[in-house]
């Protein structure tokens, strides 16, 4: 696989997959984007289309699921989110929607990654505020409205003075969680330690409904929170729950991780710093106060969710633990990605390497190689 | 490098699993072929050293340069790992440090489902204002692979091959079976494993597999071994084949000269044979010597030699008939003593203490502990329990090389280590390492290695399965084989990961949809299978296979989505006129009954324009009216379209033409305009989208010549509506006159 010369005229400032990982789409401080598609079977890319998208440097991508057609998200230096729709398998995209309510530069935009949880899409950018619009009529995706808006760590905003000093760098990075299996309170008060396992409750068993909790991690500077829609007085809404801590400067890329690898026992959030070093975070499920009893009855071994649900019903709250931390590139992380099934985790940064990383049997992970953007001497290849 | 128990501790047999799996795995002095990164780039591989493994502490710091000090860090560090250079790398060698001074870094995202991904290079000022120009290469980007994941063509051919061989043996097998010996299948299937292996390391010239053939040979030879033979014979045959001593060249060399007796290397040769169990040919060499002795004592050793040698108890009797043969060997040694030929005495008894099995002999002869073991086993006593006394014996005077990896993995199996076996085999082939943890499982082997410490884990052969199947549904192709494997696990991950992934499985036709489809019949998987319909279903869309995204939206009961493709058609024609419909959707549009109950009621109303249209390219003015004004009065009509429609109506007004609507049609017209210019959002949106359509037929090179724009494309959209009404009034009163 060589190569690519994109035909950008500028720097290339993020890349996007289609949720099948056949289409490419890159932007640029050029103000276009780019789409690609995968040719097979050389797996090289060709350039499928390219359109100017904003009016200033194009900053993030991201694909929806493909149930929603092919639509891409970008956000931009000129403070704007656009979705464009491409309705002839990538050849041609048209902007449907703008979406302007950021009072500076965006930075990230991410469409949700799970299916059940309808078409939204979060974004973040330099006013330090996470918003999340959804597109409620499936049939006409022209129309979003904004679900939700908080800035993420007011008080680190003013202290870094980030806000008010626009010399000054900030940072801010968001992602979805991708599992639609995260268990609800009433799943994890049915283990038991003495259950064989045809007695656990499968969650192949269960429908999305039952499972289906929707979060997202964001950062803003150097404090990372989790954001969970909790059903609060009656109304469902998203609200600032976990930290991860423990970052002693910007970080720059969150990555929520599938738990599929683990069979949904735990989640996985791997954070890239500028303090130099690559952070997983282990979120395992944490009861909080005891479910009402109703919740508990299933059937052949299922569990199923009463109609009745109690004030507790939301009521769960993660563990955060550091699983690992890396500081191999000695010097600034800048990405963090996941592989399908959460098993493999890259980062790359100033060092001018990927660095790929992968769950040891155990759980820890563990290094498993090194792509390097620097051209190997003659006498290391001959070696 | 390895650093595994000591040897008084493998010799139990039995290493915990987190004993042996709490080490990350070290990326080895030989790397498979397939990777392409290897093959098409540069690289360094040396042993991974973990930071679990130094215990590093981790300092919580800022941002900080990279000294050159930590340059060298670097360097040493990066030595640890499998490292190679992107293609068409773009930083020349020693230019880091300058590249890092531009203001730039290297960013990397994975692929949702394949084992790569892009790299690429961007500034690091998160503002996006470059100080320093973009070079070319900087706009570029760099495909990479997961190290030790990309499988080559090759490769792939051994994984199906070995897909196909696992598939055949569930069938046959059902694990926790009775192992009666007799009944035992799995020897046969291990047989044709290796086969498969063998075959596929040859094909591919792979260091890595030729290594995990070692090992696998090795386990198969003793724990899966044919009735026909017996273990030390499987033993000293694997010994053969991935050492062969004395090699076809040594013995030829000796044997082709004109004496060969007096050749110097000609006992050792016969010696090395027999030590080897290669009886036959040690007994065709002693016949062959051209021995210059022709005294009957001579003569009759000579003839106890090749006998006991031909007559070396073999296969299933081998066992019972060891003593006796060995007794054979003991009054052989014994007659020897008494030869008068020295160099003939002294070669016969070596040879006859080889026979018999002595220690002292064996030890002084053999070159490795793998021989000492084998032939110690072969000879001493084949009773299975003896094999690890044989193998610390043999590796206090021979220490098991353990930077050798295909040694370390025997030395494993022969010290009864199964765990650690497979862990070594997992370093060199994750495959390989499955299927044998696969054998292993069925047999029981791994029963007694699970403790309190794995209690959260799941057990191995899951795991090798797991990380086997998800590089199988990372690779184009593999999808299915990779879901079989994960589909065949315990618990709950290897389902997970197949529903996780299965969305991500480009339905590239029909076919593999129907076989994604099955897949989530199967498992129950109905969510995912929505969505997949849905996909495809927006993918025939893009197609112009309307009614094919139809008929899989039917299929799976998604009225919303039917009726959103009946908007998005009736909007499409309003907009750039009719088009030639497909096969399906036409056979739907023209055979309304002859459609699926869901389908005939949501595509109606474009049916029913379908059938305006048609109606009046065919002149029958009165049926397309009648058809019009049924869709005018459709209570469901978003009201976006009601302008546009009316549009449609003004051909159908014109009153030098014979009437075409009743006064109850007319009147219903009137009602249904008058209702949606009462609602404010229906009559913007409705004027809106009448306008867009006058200004599409304004920018369209051509128009039928029966689009009603033609005549009106330059009327703004509210003057549209107001010339329909006043038509439509003109019409009562027409109709009112002509009904008198």
């Amino acid at each position: 696989m060589n190569a690519l010369a994109t035909g950008h005229e500028d720097l290339i400032h993020d890349i996007a997959y289609d949720h099948y990982g056949r289409l490419l789409a890159t932007c640029s401080s050029d103000q276009y984007i780019k789409l690609f598609t995968r040719v097979s079977p050389s797996a090289d890319w060709s350039l499928l289309s390219s359109f100017k998208a904003h009016d200033a440097n194009i900053f993030s991508l991201s694909f929806a699921l493909p149930q929603y057609g092919l639509l891409l998200a970008s956000c931009s230096e000129d403070q704007t989110v656009r979705v464009h729709r491409s309705i002839d398998d990538g050849r041609t995209f048209v902007k449907i929607a703008t979406l302007s309510d950021s009072s500076g530069p965006v930075h990230q935009v991410a469409f949700t990654k799970f299916g059940g949880h309808g078409l939204k899409l979060a974004c973040i950018g330099t006013d330090g505020v996470v918003r999340v619009y959804h597109a409620a009529d499936p049939t006409d995706l022209r129309q979003w409205h904004l679900a939700f808006e908080k800035v993420v760590d007011k008080a680190g905003l003013l202290a870094n003075g980030v806000a008010a000093a626009k010399d000054l760098q900030g940072d801010f990075a968001i992602d979805w969680c991708p599992s639609g299996t995260v268990r609800a309170p009433w799943f994890t008060s049915n283990l038991d330690s003495a259950m064989d396992d045809s007695e656990l409750p499968r969650v192949d068993r269960l429908t999305i409904e039952e499972l289906a909790v929707e979060q997202f991690v964001a950062s803003s500077m150097s404090k990372v929170f989790v954001f969970r829609k909790r059903l609060n007085g009656g109304i469902y809404e998203y609200e600032r729950t976990e930290e991860l801590p423990g970052h002693t400067d910007i970080v720059r890329d969150v990555a929520w991780a599938s738990n599929a690898g683990v069979g949904g026992r735990y989640e996985l959030i791997a954070t890239a710093s500028r303090d130099g070093w690559v952070r997983i975070f282990k979120l395992t499920t944490r009861r909080i106060g005891e479910p009402t009893a109703e919740y508990r009855n299933g059937a052949a071994g299922t569990v199923s969710l009463n109609e009745d649900k109690g004030d507790d019903y939301d009521e769960f709250a993660y563990d955060v633990e550091l699983l690992d931390q890396f500081d191999h590139h000695k010097s600034e992380v800048w990405k963090v990605s996941w592989n399908v099934a959460g098993t493999i985790l890259s980062s790359s940064g100033d060092d001018g390497r990927v660095r790929f990383w992968r769950a040891a049997y155990t759980g820890k992970f563990v290094g498993v190689g090194v792509a390097s953007a620097e051209q190997i001497p003659q006498d290391e290849v001959d070696e | 490098m390895f650093s595994f128990t000591d040897p008084s501790r493998s010799g139990s047999g039995h290493s915990t699993f987190s004993s042996s799996f709490g080490r990350p795995r070290p990326i080895c002095s030989s790397f498979k072929e397939p990777v392409t990164p290897a093959k098409e780039s540069s690289r360094t591989t040396k042993a991974f050293v973990s930071p679990f493994a130094t215990g590093r502490s981790i300092p919580a710091e800022g941002m900080r340069d990279v000294s050159e000090e930590e340059e060298e860090e670097d360097e040493e560090e990066e030595g640890d790992v499998f490292t190679y250079a992107l293609q068409n790398a773009p930083i020349a060698t020693g230019r880091l440090r300058d590249w890092q001074d531009r203001g730039r870094t290297l960013k990397f995202r994975l692929s949702p489902l394949h084992s790569d991904g892009i790299a690429w290079i961007d500034e690091k000022r998160v503002d996006g204002g470059s100080e320093a120009h973009a070079a070319p290469e900087e706009m570029k980007i760099f495909p990479a692979e997961i190290p030790d994941s990309a499988l080559s063509d090759e490769y792939l051919k051994f994984v199906k091959d070995a897909h196909e061989l696992y598939r055949a043996l569930s069938e046959a097998d059902q694990i926790g079976g009775a192992i009666d010996p007799s009944e035992n299948i799995l020897p046969k299937y291990a047989t044709t494993f290796l086969q498969i292996l063998d075959v596929a390391r040859r094909r591919i010239f792979d260091e890595r597999l030729s290594e995990a053939y070692v090992v696998c040979h090795c386990l198969f030879a003793s724990y899966f071994v044919d009735p026909a033979i017996t273990r030390a014979e499987a033993i000293m045959d694997w010994l053969n084949q991935s050492d062969p001593r004395p090699t076809t060249e040594e013995t030829s060399d000796i044997m082709t000269t004109a004496v060969p007796y007096n050749e110097p290397g000609f006992w050792e040769m016969v010696n090395k044979l027999a030590l080897r169990g290669l009886f036959y040919q040690c007994s065709n060499c002693l016949k062959e010597a051209d021995m210059p002795y022709s005294d009957s004592q001579s003569k009759e050793a000579l003839q106890t030699a090749t006998s006991i040698l031909e007559t070396a108890p073999k296969g299933a009797k081998a066992f019972e008939g060891h003593r006796k043969w060995r007794a054979h060997a003991i009054a052989f040694g014994e007659q020897c003593t008494k030869l008068a030929d020295t160099n003939l005495r002294k070669g016969l008894i070596i040879l006859a203490n080889i026979l018999r099995g002595d220690t002292d002999t064996i030890l002084t002869l053999s070159e490795s502990w793998q021989e000492v073991t084998a032939a110690l086993f072969l000879f001493h006593d084949p009773a299975p329990s003896r094999l690890s006394e044989y193998y610390h014996m043999a590796v206090a005077q021979f220490p098991v090389d353990f930077t050798v990896i295909s040694e370390a993995g025997c030395a494993a199996v022969i010290a009864g280590d199964i765990p650690k076996a497979l862990s070594i085999l997992e370093r060199l082939d994750v495959c390989v390492a499955a299927h044998i943890a696969d054998f292993c499982d069925r047999q029981r082997m791994l029963d007694d290695f699970y403790n309190i410490e794995t209690l959260d884990l799941p057990p191995f052969r899951d795991w090798l399965f797991m990380a086997h199947g998800i590089t199988c549904c990372a690779t184009a192709g593999t999808w299915f084989i990779g879901a079989t494997y994960l589909k065949d696990t315990e618990g709950t991950q290897g389902l997970s990961i197949i529903r996780e992934s299965i969305t991500h499985v480009y339905p590239d036709n029909e076919a593999t949809l129907s076989e994604l489809l099955e897949i989530c019949k199967d498992l129950q998987f109905e969510s995912e299978a929505q969505e997949i319909v849905i996909a495809w279903s927006k993918l025939q869309l893009s197609r112009n296979q309307v009614g094919s995204a139809m008929e899989w939206l039917d299929s799976i009961g998604n009225s919303l989505e039917m009726r959103a493709i009946t908007w998005q058609l009736l909007e499409s024609t309003l907009l750039n006129g009719l088009t030639l419909p497909d096969t399906i959707l036409q056979r739907f549009l023209v055979s309304p009954r002859l459609c699926p109950g869901m389908i005939r009621e949501f595509i109606a109303p474009y049916a029913t324009y379908f059938a305006f249209k048609n109606h009046l390219n065919e002149g029958d003015v009165v049926e397309a009216a009648q058809s019009l004004a049924s869709l005018l009065q459709f209570g469901f009509l978003p009201g976006r379209f009601f302008g546009a429609l009316l549009g449609e109506l003004l051909p159908l007004l014109d009153r030098s033409q014979p009437r075409t609507l009743p006064t109850s049609e007319l009147i219903a017209i009137m009602n249904s305009l008058y209702q949606w210019e009462k609602d404010p959002q229906k009559y913007t949106e409705g004027v809106r989208f009448l306008a867009k359509t006058l200004d599409a037929a304004r920018q369209a090179t051509e128009l039928a010549d029966d689009d009603w724009r033609v005549e009106h494309v330059n009327v703004p959209s509210k003057e549209v509506i107001k010339l329909v009404r006043s038509k439509l009034v003109s019409e009562v009163s027409r109709a009112y006159l002509e009904e008198l």
